[in-house]
């Protein structure tokens, strides 16, 4: 009885500090952390929507039924707004590539009705081919890229070699963003 | 003092953990495609290991033998914690870089075969030595194959270019393959230059 009394005891005052440090840290770094992310955010929109004045949520839910399956889902939606004037959208997105699901930030501009930037926030693509699409080259191609643009690969968008299915993705991405905005989706 | 200096020196050559004892490969193969990255993570580990080697050693006489092992997860996980959220407070493109693979260090092996062999039978001095000495170890090695990964992957080291615009990386060495050649080539080189030491 005094054996598992020793025992528990043991196990007792390790986890009580373990859990008193791990606590300690957490509020320490919790602000960090949070602003971190919130900067990140911040400097990712303001990529996706250069001009952009006031980036505020907005409700995805106000789009009426969005369209999702296993290879695409909204996630949020950002109004973009510049001395209280409407300008457009960003939109972050998740399209499933080669390797999991790319998660996407897409702006679009719905005055003109063209797409403003395209920033990839999270992949897991083979390093060196598929991870490509998250480079500057293959991604500024959408840039001015009209909503009404058939989005053919091959035709109006230059594939990255070697990774269809990443590229698919994106272009998924940006044919369900259009969609959306000129109120086909489904 | 002298003690310290074996120990440490044991790490780093005759039982290297990468190269000899060939635990920890994971993340050396995940982490090492550049030597940002594997400085990093060489220092992650280098924390985590010295610091719940140095706590293990402390209570080594008052942990119970039936609950040793749960205890060191308690320990090494609260390290663990600690690094990721420090790094993601205060170096996020480098938590970002390394991922997965640093709430991983928990069951790295190097860390709790340390802990299991070496700290929880000895005084905290000689466990530190040790510790450091695998950490260093661990650091050196994934440092030299992040080295030859990046320059030759993407022709860069610490994402300065080396080599002239026209050159195509190798896709081999930026794909997994291509540190397990490369640690295979180390592990050669090293067991030969330390035969012909002992000649």
């Amino acid at each position: 009885m005094t054996k598992i009394l020793r025992v528990a005891l043991a196990l007792t005052v390790v986890c009580g500090v373990a859990a008193l440090a791990l606590s300690f840290v957490y509020v320490v770094t919790k602000e960090r952390i949070a602003e971190e992310a919130k900067r990140e955010l911040n400097e990712a929109l303001a990529v996706v929507f250069p001009g952009g004045e006031n980036f505020a949520p907005f409700d995805l839910a106000s789009f009426g039924p969005l369209p999702e399956s296993k290879e695409f889902k909204f996630l949020e939606a950002y109004a973009v707004t510049k001395s209280g004037k409407q300008q457009g959208f960003v939109f972050k997105v998740a399209s499933t590539g080669y390797g999991g699901p790319i998660v996407l930030l897409v702006g679009v501009d719905t005055e003109k009705g063209v797409f403003t930037g395209i920033k990839v926030l999270e992949h897991q693509e083979t390093p060196g081919l598929g991870s490509n699409v998250a480079g500057e080259g293959f991604l500024s191609q959408f840039l001015g890229k009209p909503l009404t643009d058939s989005f053919t690969i091959g035709k109006d968008v230059q594939a990255v070699s070697g990774a269809t299915i990443s590229t698919r993705a994106v272009v998924r991405a940006c044919v369900n963003v259009a969609e959306l905005l000129r109120g086909e989706g489904k | 003092m002298r003690e310290f200096w074996y120990y440490f020196k044991n790490g780093l050559l005759g039982e290297n953990p990468v190269l000899k004892l060939m635990i920890g490969l994971c993340s050396v193969l995940a982490v090492s495609v550049r030597v940002d990255n594997c400085l990093g993570m060489g220092a992650a580990v280098i924390f985590v290991l010295t610091c719940s080697s140095l706590v293990i050693s402390l209570i080594r006489n008052f942990v119970p033998n039936e609950v040793r092992i749960p205890i060191f997860i308690v320990v090494i996980s609260t390290f663990t914690t600690i690094v990721d959220l420090v790094m993601k407070a205060y170096l996020p493109p480098l938590s970002k870089a390394m991922g997965i693979f640093i709430p991983l260090i928990v069951v790295n092996c190097i860390i709790m075969a340390r802990a299991e062999a070496f700290a929880s039978r000895k005084p905290p001095l000689h466990a530190v030595a040790d510790a450091l000495g695998m950490g260093v170890g661990y650091t050196l090695v994934i440092t030299a194959i992040g080295v030859v990964r990046e320059l030759f992957g993407y022709g860069e080291i610490l994402s300065h270019p080396v080599f002239p615009e026209s050159f195509q990386g190798m896709m081999a060495m930026i794909l997994p393959p291509g540190a397990f050649l490369l640690i295979g080539i180390y592990i050669a080189i090293l067991n030969w230059s330390l035969r012909r030491g002992k000649r």
